[in-house]
């Protein structure tokens, strides 16, 4: 092997002279190439964006699986929940403001009752029933769920005008018919006796918004 | 058979054809070498010879006798290039006889003063062998000649070209030493010498330059037989010249240790050594760093791939999600649905259970004419008694009604009881009703004179609205 430039003494002699601290020189200048250009920044890489991302993955994967338990438990409750049962509860507090269709359970269940209606209107309005509390923990569930169950109850304000309330008993009666009535009515007054045999009253219902 | 290349690099495989003349050089009898020692060669002739203490006094060593049949090596001869020879430099001997050298010529000047420069070039002329080549063939054995007439001891092979070289005759006389003080002086009686004896340079006697001088010139002098054979057996460090040097393994078939190569080649060899070893060192840190890399990488791409398979199951679960999403929304509204339907019936308001309370807490000869009821639990009560007292006492039972009257407050105090006609509108008693409509009395009846009185209660909280009797 022939290298012009080794064939120099001072060379020789440098060589000779300086061979340990050459060959520390050279391994810290190979390992400072190596780390500066290849091995810090594949780490940094592994730290900053693999592992990071990871991390963040997994955690949104337990979450998923977390929640996804959950909806088979709700799944498997609901599942266990008699139909007409939840028929009913849906006739009691309908979703959504059907006038026609609150018209007509008002006039069936007067004409059920024996006391005729002779007037029906209805007053719609937001129902103050609901807290102010419940409304938060409703919204909170409905943030973690992702899923709206329903909106907020508002009440309808039906002014109806009966007849036959005539008796004692027949009002007793009557106020009977309108505490089991399907929708939820209340009465926010009474004035008795009345002074003709027509009884007006103004009753109060209630339903679940769409939003 | 060893061959010693003194040359230098840069004269090796120049060599002219038409210059180079080989030499067969043959060692000379014992019994020669002392009458050419003796013999008197005044004049220049002088000069070109190489007296006898140029060269210190051989190493003796234990002679043996030759085997039959088996050559010596020590007629092997020495093929020399006379160029080549003018060529080699004193520098190329190496350098732990170089000091030796030194002591020698340090001895020897005193002894020549005059010729000693010229004598001394014509000995570094001999003190460079022309290696002989291994692929030729050996030379044969040159036989002693007995005569002593004859001054010159070689025979040419070739007699136009080749003669005679002072260096040549300076290893011959080496080798004469070496046989003269290694062996008893005798004289030998035939025309012929027995060979010399195999030269072992690691028994041989070392003499230091003082000593050398004076044994050379006791040998000039008369020879003196050697002591014991123990006494050249010991281990003294020779003295030798460059031309011993050169003389010693060839002639007497040694392994010398001799490096010939030049320091400056060493010296090179050496730090292509170190080249290469820092090579090795770089190589082996950049394979260490390599390997780090590449763990790095493996861990990098386990990583890429866990975070692959994870998103795959993070979209399985997703779409399990998806596929429970209506059951979930059904669940959600019922859910809301029951607790709100709960809230309304835990508000709900039981207007029965307060005509219930008042059937219960009402005297059977009170009558209630009007009840006007609100749903905070404000109730105002109008009534008629027989009397004043029995109105006062009918009061009494509400005012200790508590468990649904909270308060009560007399709005009209009871009055004296007056008749009324029967079209008034003021109610009447009646045993069996609690309310008495006027529409029920019949026309023209002479009514009973009353004591009317009116009452507000407030009821006790969340009366009306708790379904409990």
């Amino acid at each position: 092997m022939n290298i012009p430039f080794v064939k120099k003494n001072e060379l020789y002699n440098f060589v000779e002279k300086n061979f340990t601290y050459l060959a520390v020189g050279l391994v810290i200048i190979v390992i400072f190439f190596f780390t500066y250009f290849l091995i810090v920044p594949t780490w940094k890489e592994i730290r900053d964006v693999s592992v990071l991302e990871l991390q963040q993955k997994q955690t949104r994967l337990t979450e998923m699986q977390k929640f996804l338990s959950q909806l088979k438990t709700m799944r498997d409750t609901y599942a266990e929940i008699d139909y007409n049962d939840i028929q009913r509860l849906e006739t009691v507090l309908p979703k959504g403001f059907d006038k026609q269709q609150l018209f007509l359970q008002i006039q069936q269940f007067a004409e059920q009752s024996g006391f005729p209606a002779t007037s029906i209107t209805f007053n719609e309005k937001l129902a103050a029933t609901t807290s102010s509390t419940s409304r938060r923990n409703s919204q909170s569930a409905q943030q973690a769920t992702g899923v709206v169950a329903g909106g907020e109850v508002q009440e309808v304000t039906i002014n109806i005008t009966v007849q036959g309330v005539a008796t004692y008993d027949s009002f007793k009666q009557f106020l009977t018919s309108i505490e089991g009535f399907g929708p939820i009515l209340t009465l926010s007054s009474i004035d008795y006796p009345v002074s003709s045999s027509a009884f007006s009253m103004s009753l109060t219902t209630y339903y679940l918004s769409e939003s | 058979m060893s061959s010693i290349n003194f040359l230098p690099d840069d004269e090796k495989g120049r060599e002219k054809p038409e210059k180079k003349v080989r030499t067969i050089e043959y060692t000379q009898p014992e019994e020669s070498v002392k009458q050419q020692k003796k013999s008197s060669h005044g004049g220049v002739l002088s000069i070109f010879k190489r007296s006898s203490n140029d060269f210190p006094k051989a190493p003796t060593m234990p002679t043996l006798p030759p085997k039959p049949g088996v050559k010596s090596q020590i007629q092997e001869p020495i093929v020399k290039s006379h160029n080549d020879i003018k060529k080699v430099e004193s520098k190329t001997v190496i350098a732990y006889q170089k000091k030796e050298t030194k002591k020698k010529d340090v001895g020897t000047k005193e002894k020549k003063p005059i010729f000693g420069w010229l004598t001394k070039m014509f000995s570094r002329s001999a003190k460079a062998p022309v290696a002989h080549p291994a692929h030729l063939p050996p030379v044969p054995q040159k036989p002693y000649i007995e005569s002593r007439d004859k001054k010159s001891e070689t025979v040419q092979s070739e007699p136009s070209v080749t003669r005679m070289s002072t260096g040549k005759k300076d290893m011959e006389d080496f080798g004469q030493k070496v046989i003269q003080e290694s062996t008893p002086k005798v004289p030998t009686p035939s025309g012929l010498s027995q060979p010399p004896p195999r030269f072992n340079p690691f028994t041989t006697e070392p003499t230091k330059p003082k000593d050398v001088a004076q044994v050379s010139q006791e040998s000039t002098k008369a020879p003196q037989p050697v002591e014991s054979a123990q006494e050249a057996l010991e281990p003294k460090e020779p003295e030798m010249t460059e031309a011993q040097v050169d003389l010693r393994p060839r002639a007497l078939g040694m392994s010398f240790d001799v490096n010939l190569v030049p320091d400056e080649m060493v010296q090179r060899k050496r730090t292509m050594s170190r080249l290469a070893l820092l090579g090795v060192v770089v190589l082996i840190t950049a394979f260490v760093c390599v390997v780090w890399y590449g763990i790095l990488a493996f861990y990098k791409t386990n990583v890429s791939s866990n975070v692959v398979s994870v998103q795959d199951e993070t979209s399985r679960v997703q779409q399990q999600i998806d596929a429970l999403t209506p059951v979930q929304r059904d669940a959600l509204v019922l859910q809301k649905r029951t607790e709100e339907i709960q809230k309304l019936l835990d508000s709900q308001i039981h207007w029965t259970k307060l005509f219930g309370a008042l059937e219960k807490y009402t005297m059977k000869n009170v009558t209630l004419s009007k009840v006007t009821a609100q749903a905070d639990g404000q109730v105002v009560i109008q009534g008629q008694a027989p009397d004043v007292a029995v109105a006062f006492e009918q009061i009494a039972v509400f005012q200790s009604a508590t468990d649904f009257i909270q308060s009560l407050s007399i709005l009209t105090t009871p009055s004296i009881p007056v008749t009324s006609s029967s079209n008034s509108t003021s109610t009447t008693s009646s045993s069996d009703s609690l309310f008495v409509f006027p529409s029920e009395n019949a026309p023209g009846e002479t009514l009973a004179p009353k004591s009317i009185f009116s009452v507000q209660v407030q009821l006790v909280a969340d009366y009306l609205i708790s379904a409990r009797e």
